[in-house]
């Protein structure tokens, strides 16, 4: 079974792959079933395996890139070539309702339908006129509020008894800056990367300039319920999905 | 011009039903081993043969012809419906859309147990044979078997349909070649020479063979019938240093470019299927002898099924349509990979075909690892 997941930027790849790991059992590999490799320094590929199963856990290259990427790699046509068992993704909410962002990817894929917070199964033909079914799910983060990648890392981090305090303190101090010195601050995902990074800084003072990969394992995610709700929907990855029966 | 826009084949080998359309000039025929791709092959040939056993046969020995066992035509014949379908009433039929219209051949009969005896003077076989059938009793079996049933036609309107009747002693000696709007290459034909036949006699075809050939090896200077010292006549090349080289010492790979060339020329305003294409040829000359082959088909009005397992070969067959700077609506090149696929009972298969453009997998190839032949 391969399974292919979506998501927008490296470090969404980097915290979902680790989740993967640390949580659901999935191991690292070289070399990916699909033989899909970055066609920029922007995209970045992973891949894992668990059992019989194989995941590609892929960044599309950033926010609004999702339809580029689609395009280029020919997602679609792999879907109906490969024996993909399932497509997820996972994107920033923004502003944006579930229906909206559901709409917006949905318009990328041909022959599959995508629907925010449900398992779907597509029932398709392939080029050889055979009937498979492929199953998908889209994961909005954050799922309730506006934002993107960071408000999940806040909030997360706001679960872990090692680090509530210091990020608690952290958004005190993004605030206090918000109203006069820094005018951009007032802005949801601004507000939300300044404090990110911030936190990370201060909490590894020695690697303040490295990227969020070097941070991601100074911090035990395992412990935040938070995100223990929020990815929950990861557990099906690799076995037999929840579809609901039509009525 | 012989060239078929699409198939249709029921029942015929391990197919029970496989339609493929939208051939192009170039149709690539890709798949596992055991995938219908010979079959495939035998059926495009089978349309152009006539209403008569004979016609048939050249078909099924193209199977048998390198094998040390030889079955009897009989059972090769048989071996022709599809093994799924019921003893009693035995029937394939495969049909195309081609230029002159519809083209279609049926065989249908039944198959019954006789006596050995009664098969005997059934048989086709000569007074003289039957007569060394009953001196020699041990070997006449007690029973045999008998197919009886018909050939039916169409090419364009012309309809016809014919009885037929075979015994399993028949072993059907006289051929009746299929018509000449189809050619076929085996994989290992260039074995049986027959290398220079339709090239000596054109000199600017044969200017142009000895061009290739130079690119392969500089030293050949030309190609030409000599005579042996037993007075047959021997397909020879000649060296730059004036040496007569007979083919029997080079290697595989002249002697399948010639194969090619020779049987190309002869197809000229007809179909040429080519089973496996790289057997004998190395990859690195695929570049050099394809893109010959298809200007050559092309100017010679060639419709060509070639059928491959090399991956080398297709990557560099896709190269000839240069999808990175063409822009050109309508593709040459159609790759049709074929698939074994079991039923859900577990007990029957089929075969099922996907056809699609050179571009559409040039593209996937570059964009993932796309399999063409799974």
């Amino acid at each position: 079974m391969i399974e292919i997941v979506l998501v927008e930027g490296v470090s969404d790849v980097r915290l979902i792959s680790y989740y993967l790991q640390n949580i659901y059992g999935w191991k690292h590999e070289n070399s990916n079933a699909l033989g899909i490799t970055a066609n920029d320094e922007y995209e970045h590929i992973e891949s894992l395996s668990k059992q019989e199963n194989q995941l590609v856990l892929c960044g599309v290259g950033g926010n609004g890139k999702f339809a580029s990427f689609v395009e280029k790699h020919r997602v679609n046509m792999m879907l109906v070539e490969k024996e993909i068992a399932s497509l997820m993704v996972v994107t920033d909410r923004d502003e944006d309702s579930d229906a909206k962002v559901g709409r917006k990817i949905g318009k990328s894929l041909e022959s599959i339908l995508i629907r925010a917070g449900e398992w779907i199964s597509n029932d398709i033909v392939d080029s050889f006129g055979q009937r498979k079914i492929i199953n998908t799910y889209l994961l909005v983060i954050p799922p309730n509020e506006n934002g993107a990648l960071e408000r999940v890392i806040i909030n997360a981090l706001n679960d872990i008894p090692e680090e509530k305090e210091l990020i608690q303190e952290v958004k005190k101090f993004i605030e206090s800056l918000k109203n006069g010195l820094v005018k951009e601050l007032e802005q949801t995902n601004k507000y939300d990367k300044a404090a990110v990074g911030t936190f990370f800084s201060v909490r590894n003072p020695q690697n303040a300039l490295r990227s969020f990969g070097v941070f991601l394992h100074k911090v035990d995610w395992t412990k935040s319920e938070y995100l223990k709700d929020l990815f929950l929907p990861f557990m099906y990855l690799g076995t037999e999905k929840p579809i609901k029966e039509k009525e | 011009m012989a060239y078929i826009k699409s198939i249709e084949i029921n029942q015929f080998r391990s197919i029970k039903k496989l339609s493929v359309s939208g051939f192009s000039n170039i149709n690539l025929i890709v798949g596992d081993n055991n995938s219908g791709k010979t079959t495939l092959l035998e059926a495009i040939q089978l349309l152009f043969a006539k209403s008569q056993l004979g016609s048939i046969k050249p078909v099924i020995d193209q199977r048998t012809v390198l094998s040390p066992d030889k079955s009897s035509f009989y059972v090769s014949f048989i071996k022709m419906f599809n093994a799924a379908e019921s003893r009693d009433q035995l029937e394939f039929d495969i049909s195309a859309e081609s230029k002159r219209g519809i083209l279609h051949l049926q065989i249908s009969g039944n198959e019954k147990v006789i006596s050995g005896e009664e098969a005997l003077q059934i048989s086709s076989l000569s007074s003289r044979q039957k007569t060394q059938y009953k001196r020699e009793a041990a070997y006449l079996p007690e029973n045999a078997k008998i197919f009886t049933g018909s050939i039916a036609k169409q090419v364009g309107k012309k309809i016809t349909e014919d009885g037929i009747r075979c015994t399993s002693l028949d072993s059907l000696a006289s051929l009746s070649d299929i018509r000449k709007e189809v050619h076929y290459i085996p994989s290992f034909g260039h074995m049986r020479y027959d290398l220079l036949q339709n090239i000596v006699d054109d000199l600017d075809y044969k200017k142009l063979v000895i061009d290739i050939l130079r690119q392969f090896d500089k030293d050949i200077a030309d190609i030409c019938y000599t005579k042996a010292d037993d007075g047959s006549f021997l397909e020879t090349i000649i060296t730059k240093n004036g040496i007569t080289m007979p083919f029997s010492v080079y290697g595989d790979g002249i002697k399948k470019i010639l194969y090619i060339l020779n049987r190309l020329y002869a197809a000229s305003n007809s179909i040429l299927l080519i089973d496996e294409i790289e057997t004998g040829l190395h990859k690195k000359y695929f570049d050099i002898l394809f893109p010959v082959v298809f200007e050559l088909a092309k100017k010679f009005n060639v419709q060509m099924f070639i059928a491959t397992h090399s991956i080398e070969a297709i990557d560099a067959i896709l190269r000839y349509g240069n999808y990175e700077n063409s822009n050109e609506k309508e593709d040459p090149i159609k790759v049709i990979t074929l698939k074994k696929v079991d039923f859900s009972d577990g007990f029957e298969s089929n075969i099922v075909a996907r056809n699609v453009t050179g571009k559409y997998v040039y593209d996937n190839r570059m964009a993932f690892d796309f399999e063409v032949r799974l």
